[in-house]
C-alpha cells in the first residue's frame, strides 16, 4: 500500500513532463483529431480527453521528444477522437469487438519478413494497428491499454487477437 | 510468436519502422503550428493541469495520512470522514449567522486592536490597507475545524494581489473548480494531525469557509454560486522547531480559494501571498478567526 501511494507522489519532473507534453504535442494531437472529426470544437475536446489519459499514464513516458512518445501520443489522440466521434454519432450498432470470436488465430511469424510485415501493417485497420503498437512496440499491459483506449481488458484481448489474426492473413497474402 | 516484446522481434521491428513512416507522413512542425486553439480550450487545459496537481497533492496527503496512521496510530477515530460536515449554515441557522455577520460589519474596526507586534515584529499593521478589504471579508465565516463544504464552479474569478498600498483585483474568465474540496479537507485534517505529531509547531491552521448565504449576492458569480453552496479558503503555515516558516505543500502548490459573496478570489499559489507580504494575509486570517471567536460563532 505504501508503495502504491509512493508511486503516486508528484514530482517536479512529472509536472514538467505534463507541460512539456502539452507544448510539444497539442498541435499534432489536434491535427489527428481534426482529421477524424472535421470539427474544431470536437477536436479540442478530443485533445483534452487525450491529455487526461496521458496524464494517467505519465509514468510510461520516458522521453517526451522520442519517436516512441510521439507515436504513443498519436495513438491516444486518435483513440480519444474516435471516442468523441462515436459519442457524436450515438451509434447503437454492436461493436465488432462484441461479436463472437471466430477462434482462429494462426501464427504467421515463422515466415515473416520485414517487407511483408510492413506491407501488411500498412493495410491493417487503424484500430488494430494501434492496439498492436501499444502492446508490442510500447510494451503495455492489457490493463493499461484498456485504460488508455477507454475499453475493458476483455475487449483489448479480443481486439489483439483479431489484430493478430488480421495481420496473419495479410502477411499470408503478401507472401 | 507475434508478441515477443524484445526489440529483436520482427513484429516489433516492423512496428517501429512503420511508426517511423507514419510519423513522417504527419505535417511538418511549421504547418502544425498554424493550428490554433480557442481560449476556452486553453482555459480548460489549465484547469485540467490544476486539477491534476490537486489530485496529486491529495495523493500526497494520503501518503502522509498513511504514515501517520502506521507510525502513530493517533486520532484515527476522530478523523472526519468525507462529507461528514455537509450540513450547511444556511440549513441550520443561516439567518442568525448572517445577522451576526452584519453586526460584526458594523463594528469591524474593533478587530484591528490586536497587538500583532508580539508575533510579527516586522509588521506594522497600521500602515497596511488591509482594512480596505476586511469589511467585505467580514462576511466570511471562519471556523477551524467544522466547516461547510460544497461544490463551486465559477465562470468568473479574480486574483488578488497587493501592490504598494492597495489590493488589486484582476478579473479573469478562467473557471475555478473546487470539486475536490471534501476530499482535500479530509486529507488535510489527517495531515494536520501528522504535522503536530512530528514536532512542527503549528502556528495556525485555519479553514475559512465562505458561505454563500442565500440571497446575499450569491447570484453575482455568474449565477454559478448557489445559495447554500460554499467554497473554502485554505492557508497553512507551520513553524519548525528551528524557527523556519514552512508553508504547507498544499498551499504552495494549489493556492487557496475564497468566496466572498459575489466573487471568488483565487490565489494561484503561496508566492502570490509572499510577494505581496504574506504576513498581511496571514494576519487577516487571524482577524477572521478572532472575529469568529468574538462573535461566538459555533457553526
Amino acid at each position: 500500500m505504501l508503495a502504491f501511494y509512493l508511486s503516486l507522489v508528484q514530482t517536479p519532473q512529472e509536472k514538467e513532463k505534463v507541460e512539456q507534453l502539452y507544448h510539444t504535442y497539442r498541435h499534432v494531437m489536434k491535427y489527428i483529431a481534426l482529421e477524424l472529426l472535421r470539427n474544431e470544437t470536437l477536436a479540442e475536446d478530443a485533445v483534452h480527453d487525450a491529455f487526461i489519459r496521458l496524464i494517467r499514464h505519465l509514468g510510461g513516458i520516458a522521453d517526451v521528444a522520442s519517436q516512441k512518445t510521439r507515436s504513443f501520443v498519436c495513438i491516444v489522440a486518435r483513440s480519444a477522437a474516435m471516442d468523441v466521434l462515436r459519442a457524436e454519432k450515438k451509434q447503437t450498432t454492436v461493436s465488432i469487438d462484441e461479436v463472437a470470436e471466430p477462434g482462429y488465430t494462426p501464427d504467421p511469424c515463422a515466415a515473416m519478413e520485414m517487407r511483408s510485415l510492413l506491407a501488411a501493417l500498412e493495410q491493417l485497420p487503424v484500430n488494430h494497428k494501434d492496439i498492436l503498437s501499444l502492446k508490442v512496440y510500447h510494451g503495455l499491459s492489457d490493463g493499461r491499454i484498456a485504460d488508455l483506449l477507454g475499453l475493458n481488458a476483455a475487449t483489448v484481448r479480443k481486439r489483439l487477437q483479431r489484430a493478430r489474426a488480421a495481420l496473419a492473413d495479410l502477411v499470408k497474402g503478401e507472401m | 510468436m507475434l508478441f515477443f516484446k524484445k526489440k529483436s522481434d520482427p513484429l516489433y521491428l516492423a512496428l517501429e519502422e512503420h511508426t517511423k513512416q507514419q510519423l513522417q507522413k504527419l505535417p511538418g512542425e511549421e504547418e502544425l503550428q498554424k493550428l490554433t486553439f480557442s481560449a476556452a480550450f486553453e482555459a480548460k487545459m489549465q484547469t485540467l493541469f490544476a486539477r491534476y496537481r490537486r489530485h496529486k497533492a491529495a495523493n500526497r496527503r494520503a501518503l502522509v495520512a498513511l504514515a501517520a496512521c502506521l507510525a502513530l496510530v493517533v486520532g484515527v477515530s476522530a478523523i472526519p470522514y468525507p462529507g461528514q460536515t455537509l450540513q450547511t449554515v444556511s440549513e441550520r441557522n443561516q439567518k442568525k449567522v448572517y445577522a451576526q455577520i452584519q453586526e460584526y460589519n458594523d463594528t469591524a474596526s474593533g478587530v484591528f486592536e490586536y497587538d500583532y507586534s508580539k508575533e510579527t515584529p516586522a509588521y506594522n499593521f497600521a500602515t497596511s490597507s488591509m482594512s480596505s478589504i476586511t469589511p467585505s471579508l467580514a462576511r466570511v465565516v471562519a471556523d477551524t475545524q467544522v466547516g461547510v463544504y460544497g461544490r463551486v464552479t465559477a465562470k468568473e474569478y479574480a486574483s488578488v494581489g497587493y501592490a504598494g498600498d492597495k489590493y488589486q483585483i484582476d478579473v479573469s474568465d478562467t473557471p475555478v473548480d473546487l470539486e475536490e474540496i471534501t476530499h482535500i479537507r479530509y486529507t488535510l485534517w489527517v495531515y494536520n494531525t501528522f504535522i503536530g505529531s512530528i514536532g512542527l509547531k503549528r502556528t495556525i491552521y485555519i479553514y475559512i469557509i465562505a458561505t454563500a448565504v442565500a440571497g446575499a449576492g450569491t447570484e453575482g458569480v455568474a449565477g454559478k454560486l448557489k445559495p447554500g453552496y460554499n467554497a473554502v479558503f485554505l492557508l497553512e503555515r507551520y513553524k519548525s522547531p528551528s524557527g523556519q516558516i514552512l508553508y504547507s505543500p498544499y498551499a504552495q502548490e494549489h493556492g487557496s480559494f475564497m468566496v466572498e459573496n459575489t466573487k471568488i478570489y483565487a490565489f494561484s499559489n503561496m508566492q502570490d501571498f509572499s510577494g505581496y507580504d504574506g504576513k498581511r494575509v496571514w494576519i487577516l486570517l487571524r482577524d477572521i478567526e478572532k472575529m469568529r471567536k468574538k462573535m461566538g460563532l459555533d457553526l
